[in-house]
């Protein structure tokens, strides 16, 4: 008798492995809806990066030691010394890079396809949530190299926090752990990073996946109107479905690898709380917030800038609510598809703008100085001359 | 009325000077105070004008000390050990001033031309030497001494050079005191003395040098030129040269950090010089040694022929200017290297090392032994090599990583195209195609 | 049905060459991730331990910091810091500097160094060893000879 053997008469013997057979074979075996593409694949990198994260996260952990005096130098220590440790800082950076990008494309297509209508609304609640967690995850993680970049970029993110209405000020104290950014903060966002936001986040991933299988994917039926999955003609998860994902994290994890050899995250100089480096600027998926923070200004207009920046997001969480008309499919539904690709082209706009804010650019052959607000001064040069004469 | 009420300005001078609680008696004699009536008192007293008749200040006046009695005048407080005690002031002042060359002349040849105290402190105004305005304030003493011995006429009279003054301020130690502000640096007493100002002669110079120069005078000291009695030691390199007066005192080698400066100059110009262009950069001027020194070791190495000293001094500036390269071209690397995501923390701590081996150069080559400087620029070189070889592996390191990357995706697009292969194959064996759509 | 059965060979290289797939990238992940969790040598100035606040040292003042696990003694001196092995060499306990003696005092049997590290009285066998003191930019460092 075969060791495998032994194995399932032993458990065989205890549990009902049957039934539990059977449940496991309905669900991996379970027909997704024919139409099931290329962009339903969003979701499973997104857990496969979660995965990722959090085996270099640990890994990361074994070396690094969050306290202003050692943090950078750990760091330094895993990228110099230790073996392949280059190698697990930059997938875990670039992990999460990739992790927030692949969590919006997801987002992206629940949109477009009408996911988030009834049943699935708390689906798309939950996913909303994942991808609020998923970016704390970034900007607490940003903070943990303890670099300048990522000293001044907390600093002035914690700052923001100060503009919400009537408890701003509790608020950035609470999230810094004391009035400036210190040890407290870096203590803080470490706890936040490696304890309560990994564990948020997985219980949060196991209720969205779930709710998912209990619902199935969605049709592009009319809401009401969906019918089964015809048994022949849907797409049985394993292994057709799991091969296509295959295809796409294969190639994904040579993107990742790539991107951290040839574009690595620089570990720059330690923080230094007495000298602020010029432009500081956050991360991509927080630009077209930081711009939008700076259109408002004076105390009131503070104010009105934190409630601009959480409309988006509530409107997220609303939405399901809002929108509640019974078509699906994203053709016959202009007014919400258009509502959708505004709403993205103002973000990119928004994002731009906050990268291009501050720099000189060359437009149509001619040097322009970008303000703060991303308005183009052109660069006159005679003035530049005048200049360089005093 | 007190002494002040007439000599005004006196009075001002003194009582900002630190003499302001010892009286005008104690060296000028006379009363003090004076009782005058007020026909007399605007007789004498000038408002700016001369008196119009001499003030007879009373018997015991000695009036405007004589400049010959000065040293002994302010010895009688200066040499005093229990007055001098509480403010912590040394009083062999003029025990040494007597030993000095001022001292000496007024002493046995009577002539008051000579410095006295108060030709250096001032006489109303003495300041203390740390006041910025005091006369031997380190920045000042040059200037003060200058009172005098830039004075043609007069210093003919004792056969003296006026071009010292010059020199000094042109020198290595004038432009550190006067233009970079270092007061540390030596000003003309350091090594004259101030109170005992007399020139050190050349058996002695090595030991006023030595005081700062610690480690040139010692490895000078084991140099076949530290057994001749004619060499003038120290200066007769570091003089100035011939014609000078031994007061341009000059580094004739480079700081290090000049040599990057120079480089990096170089570099700036010219992207990849040759090593001879390098050298030239480096060293703008490499037989300038020769051109201060040649001269008087023209007294001795007369036959440049047959003198086979010479060759080994130019093989000794070679190796030592091949250092000087080999280090700056690390230096570099260790900055380009370092831009890059490579740390080189590591090896920058290494290198310093070299730094080190490169400062001590400077010292050793006064040994003038080829030996030594060769022990220790081979120690240099093991040191460049060193970082020169980890970073060498360090930049291997990153290669490999970028050459990984090709493997790495032939092997993800076979696995992938497999993956895809797969997955059609099992759609078509498990998906039936849906109907044509109705809509 | 027919379409993979007419090709049975071809079936069974793809699904070789998947299974292999697998296992490669399973390993790729596998093993560097042991080989970082297997200690690294510190390389090169690691072993090099900074002095802390030794620019705050008056000469004459010393300082007891740990290099490679030993406690290393460091003095400053007029001209620079110079750092001894604060082991004494007699039965290991660890000596003091008295900076107005200028000696290195060993507490358990009254034994002294000079400045230098050379026994001046007392039981010791052999002079204290001297450590490299480095000073970099400001920051001094200590490391084995």
């Amino acid at each position: 008798m075969g060791l495998s053997h032994r194995i399932k008469s032993f458990l065989d013997d205890r549990f009902d492995t049957a039934t539990a057979r059977t449940i496991i074979d309905q669900q991996a075996h379970k027909r997704l809806p024919p139409h099931t593409s290329w962009f339903h694949v969003f979701g499973s990198l997104s857990l496969l990066l979660f995965v990722s994260q959090t085996i270099t996260g640990i890994l990361l952990l074994v070396y690094y030691r969050p306290t202003p005096e050692d943090a950078h130098q750990s760091i330094q220590y895993i990228t110099a010394e230790v073996h392949f440790g280059w190698l697990y800082r930059q997938i875990h950076a670039w992990g999460a890079t990739l992790m927030i990008l692949v969590v919006l494309l997801h987002m992206l297509r629940t949109y477009f396809h009408g996911a988030y209508k009834k049943p699935r609304e708390l689906t798309w609640i939950t996913g909303v949530l994942i991808f609020i967690l998923t970016i704390t995850f970034g900007f607490t993680g940003y903070l943990l190299p303890w670099n300048q970049i990522a000293f001044w970029a907390t600093t002035v993110g914690t700052e923001s926090a100060n503009k919400v209405p009537y408890i701003g000020g509790w608020l950035r104290y609470l999230l810094r752990g004391g009035d400036a950014v210190t040890g407290e903060t870096l203590s803080r966002f470490f706890v936040l990073h490696v304890i309560i936001l990994p564990w948020l986040l997985t219980g949060l991933v196991v209720i969205h996946l779930l709710l998912m299988r209990l619902n199935n994917l969605t049709t592009l039926e009319r809401v009401g109107e969906e019918k089964p999955v015809p048994p022949d003609s849907g797409i049985p998860f394993f292994p057709v479905h799991v091969a296509k994902e295959g295809v796409v994290a294969v190639l994904l994890l040579a993107v990742l690898v790539t991107l951290s050899v040839l574009a690595p995250w620089e570990i720059g100089e330690p923080a230094d709380p007495l000298s602020t480096p010029p432009h500081i600027k956050p991360e991509w998926y927080f630009l077209p917030s930081y711009q939008l923070l700076k259109y408002f200004e004076g105390p009131y207009g503070a104010m009105i800038g934190i409630v601009a920046c959480s409309v988006p997001f509530l409107l997220l969480f609303l939405w399901p609510f809002l929108d509640r008309g019974k078509e699906r499919h994203p053709r016959k539904r202009p007014l919400a598809v258009a509502f959708g690709v505004l709403g993205l082209v103002a973000a990119l706009f928004l994002g731009y703008l906050g990268h291009i804010s501050e720099t000189e650019q060359t437009f149509f052959g001619k040097r322009y100085h970008i303000d703060l607000l991303g308005w183009p001064h052109e660069i006159v040069e005679e003035q530049g001359d005048a200049e360089q004469a005093h | 009325m007190t002494c002040g009420t007439c000599h005004v300005e006196a009075k001002e001078q003194w009582s900002g000077s630190v003499h302001a609680s010892i009286r005008c008696q104690e060296c000028h004699g006379g009363e003090g105070t004076y009782t005058l009536s007020s026909d007399e008192a605007a007789a004498y007293v000038s408002r700016g004008d001369a008196p119009s008749r001499s003030f007879d200040h009373g018997p015991s006046f000695a009036g405007p000390p004589d400049r010959r009695q000065i040293p002994e005048l302010c010895g009688n407080c200066h040499a005093d050990v229990e007055r001098m005690n509480p403010f912590g002031l040394r009083t062999d002042q003029l025990a040494r001033y007597w030993t000095s060359g001022h001292g000496k002349t007024l002493r046995e040849k009577g002539d008051d031309r000579v410095a006295v105290c108060t030709d250096c402190h001032g006489n109303h105004d003495v300041l203390g030497s740390r006041d910025p305005n005091c006369k031997t304030h380190p920045k000042n003493i040059p200037d003060t001494c200058a009172t005098c011995h830039v004075d043609t006429a007069l210093m003919g009279e004792f056969d003296l050079p006026v071009e010292v003054v010059e020199e000094y301020r042109q020198s290595v130690h004038g432009t550190l005191l006067l233009e970079q502000g270092d007061t540390g640096a030596p000003t003309c007493a350091t090594c004259h003395g101030n109170h005992s100002a007399m020139p050190p002669g050349f058996a002695t110079v090595g030991a006023v040098c030595g005081q700062c120069h610690q480690h040139a005078a010692i490895e000078f000291a084991k140099s076949v030129h530290s057994t001749l009695s004619d060499h003038k030691g120290c200066v007769q390199c570091h003089g100035g040269g011939e014609g000078r007066h031994f007061h341009l005192i000059e580094r004739i080698t480079k700081p290090t950090g000049l040599l990057i400066q120079r480089y990096e100059h170089l570099l700036a110009s010219e992207p990849s010089p040759t090593p001879q262009r390098i050298n030239e950069a480096l060293n703008p001027d490499p037989r300038r040694i020769m051109e201060h020194a040649l001269p008087t070791c023209m007294e001795c190495h007369d036959d440049l022929e047959d003198d086979e000293s010479l060759p080994k001094l130019f093989q000794l500036l070679e190796e030592i200017a091949k250092a000087e390269q080999r280090y700056v071209a690390t230096a570099r690397r260790l900055d380009e290297v370092g831009q890059g995501v490579l740390l080189v923390d590591n090896q920058r701590f290494k290198f310093e090392d070299a730094r080190t081996h490169l400062i001590e150069l400077a010292p050793l080559q006064h040994t003038l032994d080829n030996s030594v400087i060769d022990g220790k620029v081979d120690e240099l070189n093991v040191v460049c090599a060193q970082v020169n070889k980890e970073l060498d592996e360090l930049e291997r390191g990153l290669r490999l990583r970028r050459g990984a990357l090709i493997p790495i995706w032939v092997f993800a697009l076979v696995f992938a195209g497999a993956c895809y292969a797969k997955y059609k194959r099992l759609k078509l064996r498990h998906v039936k195609p849906l109907p044509a759509r109705s809509d | 049905m027919t379409n993979t059965e007419k090709h049975p060979t071809r079936r069974g290289f793809l699904d070789w060459l998947i299974g292999i797939g697998t296992s490669v990238t399973g390993l790729a992940m596998a093993v560097p991730a042991l080989m970082y969790l297997w200690p690294a040598a510190r390389t090169g100035g690691s072993d090099n331990v900074e002095v802390e606040g030794a620019s705050d040292m008056a000469p004459g003042q010393s300082k007891t910091v740990q290099v490679g696990g030993k406690a290393v003694i460091v003095v400053r001196s007029h001209g620079g810091f110079e750092a001894y092995s604060a082991i004494c060499t007699h039965l290991g306990c660890l000596v003091q500097w008295d900076g107005t003696k200028r000696q290195f005092l060993c507490p358990c049997h009254a034994a002294a160094f000079d400045a230098q590290g050379r026994v001046v009285s007392g039981p010791p066998p052999a002079p204290l060893p001297p450590y490299r003191v480095k000073e970099v930019a400001g920051k001094v460092y200590v490391s084995p000879t």
